[in-house]
């Protein structure tokens, strides 16, 4: 779903916290990759037409954008797994649901009592 | 282009050239080829080249088709043809080429023409989102750098998109200049600066009009594949042509050298750009599997010819 430097881009964003310029987010990636402001820009740019940033316009100081993330990295770890797993339940239900009882029955015993849990939950709303 | 390729084309032509025509066509094509390669250095004079084939192919096609009209009046074949019947479907064909291709062509030239004079920049790009005018000081750099090319000073609007790239439309009888947001905050001042140059040097070398006609004349000749070489050609050379011009504006390459590195640096990632544009930054360009056909040079040629320009 994102390129290399997408996911670098987005997971500093998210370290950093709070809405940054172009040139700041430069100088602190480059600290972990020597990247070129240009690719900074252009990375940006593509996360924003992809929906995951947001970015405001400053004129002050000469025009630049202002960004930001705009889910946290819970939320979009969600978004991921839901677009995922959406389309393949919806192509290929009975496979995919066999694929994961199968998988979660292997799994670990928190993963398990999460699961147990929902489907209590869903047997409640089930029997109402 | 290789000599050895244009020397080729020639010995073909004479060789096994059907008729006198084709072999005439040929031997202009290889001339043609041979003068484009030698005047490689010379931007403006190659361009001379490249659009006098377009002229000649043209000329020749109208030529062809005077002459086998002129045959057809005088009721008889020419002796190496050997049915009449040929003949006639021959003329007939090469009218309606030459019909099609002038129709199309003079349609191509108003819609073109209609949609750069009546059409505002916002409406011409509705994909983009124009932001206003661009701040004070690049606008009056873009006056003082038209002042000194001696063109009427473009407009200069902000485009809102974060990846770098400029480019100048001729919208509402005026010039306009676009940067983007991306352009202003990734490059430094001078580097602006020889953006907007090599932009405002695309309207005082009157690139407009060059490639138009270009365009039009391949639009003509759509039925002779090489004006679908040649069209990409003229603009590759109206752009390193822009390139000199620029450096010569703002008194030396440095700056716009550094300005082209630093979009190199981000040509990595695909990016597409509007299309049709002057750019000072395509930066799908030389993307391409034939470079031959690619509208924008690469940008490691454009900067290894600034910095021979400078060694020089």
């Amino acid at each position: 779903m994102l390129g290399d430097l997408e996911s670098i881009v987005l997971r500093q964003l998210w370290e950093t916290g709070k809405p940054i310029s172009v040139k700041d987010f430069q100088a602190i990636v480059t600290e972990r990759r020597p990247v070129a402001v240009t690719t900074v820009a252009t990375t940006l740019d593509r996360l924003y037409r992809k929906g995951l940033v947001s970015r405001g316009l400053v004129r002050e100081g000469g025009p630049h954008y202002l960004y930001k993330p705009r889910m946290t990295e819970e939320e979009f770890r969600y978004a991921v797994v839901d677009g995922v797993m959406g389309a393949l339940l919806e192509s290929f239900n009975d496979v995919t649901v066999a694929y994961l009882a199968q998988q979660i029955g292997t799994g670990r015993p928190e993963e398990l009592r999460v699961l147990s849990k929902y489907l209590n939950k869903l047997r409640r709303k089930g029997s109402n | 282009m290789n000599p050895f390729i244009v020397y080729l084309i020639f010995l073909i032509s004479v060789v096994i050239g059907p008729s006198q025509l084709a072999k005439w066509s040929l031997f202009v094509t290889a001339v043609g080829l041979t003068a484009a390669f030698a005047l490689r250095r010379s931007f403006q004079g190659r361009t001379m080249v490249l659009l006098g084939m377009l002229g000649m192919m043209l000329a020749e096609s109208l030529l062809f088709v005077g002459v086998s009209s002129y045959i057809d009046m005088l009721g008889r074949a020419p002796a190496h043809v050997a049915s009449w019947d040929y003949f006639s479907i021959l003329h007939a064909v090469n009218l309606g080429i030459v019909l099609i291709g002038g129709i199309a062509a003079a349609c191509a030239g108003l819609f073109i023409g209609l949609k750069k004079t009546r059409i505002g920049m916002s409406k011409m790009f509705p994909q983009l989102q124009f932001l206003g005018p661009a701040p004070v000081h690049v606008n009056e750099t873009a006056k003082r750098l038209a002042c000194l090319a001696g063109v009427a000073s473009p407009n200069v609007s902000l485009v809102d998109s974060g990846v770098p790239s400029a480019f100048t439309v001729w919208a509402n009888r005026k010039y306009s200049v676009a940067l983007s947001v991306g352009l202003l905050e990734s490059l430094d001042d001078n580097e602006v600066e020889a953006c907007l140059a090599h932009e405002i040097s695309h309207i005082k070398n009157g690139d407009f009009t060059v490639r138009f006609l270009a365009t039009l004349a391949k639009i003509a000749l759509f039925a002779k594949p090489l004006s679908y070489f040649i069209e990409p050609a003229v603009y590759r050379a109206r752009e390193f042509l822009a390139d000199r011009t620029a450096a010569q504006l703002i008194g030396g390459p440095d700056a716009l050298i550094s300005a082209l590195s630093k979009l190199k640096d981000s040509d990595s990632l695909a990016v597409t750009s509007p299309e049709g544009l002057m750019c000072v930054c395509n930066l799908s360009g030389g993307k391409s599997m034939l470079r031959i056909l690619d509208k924008q040079p690469d940008l490691t040629t454009r900067i290894e010819t600034l910095r021979e320009m400078k060694r020089a």
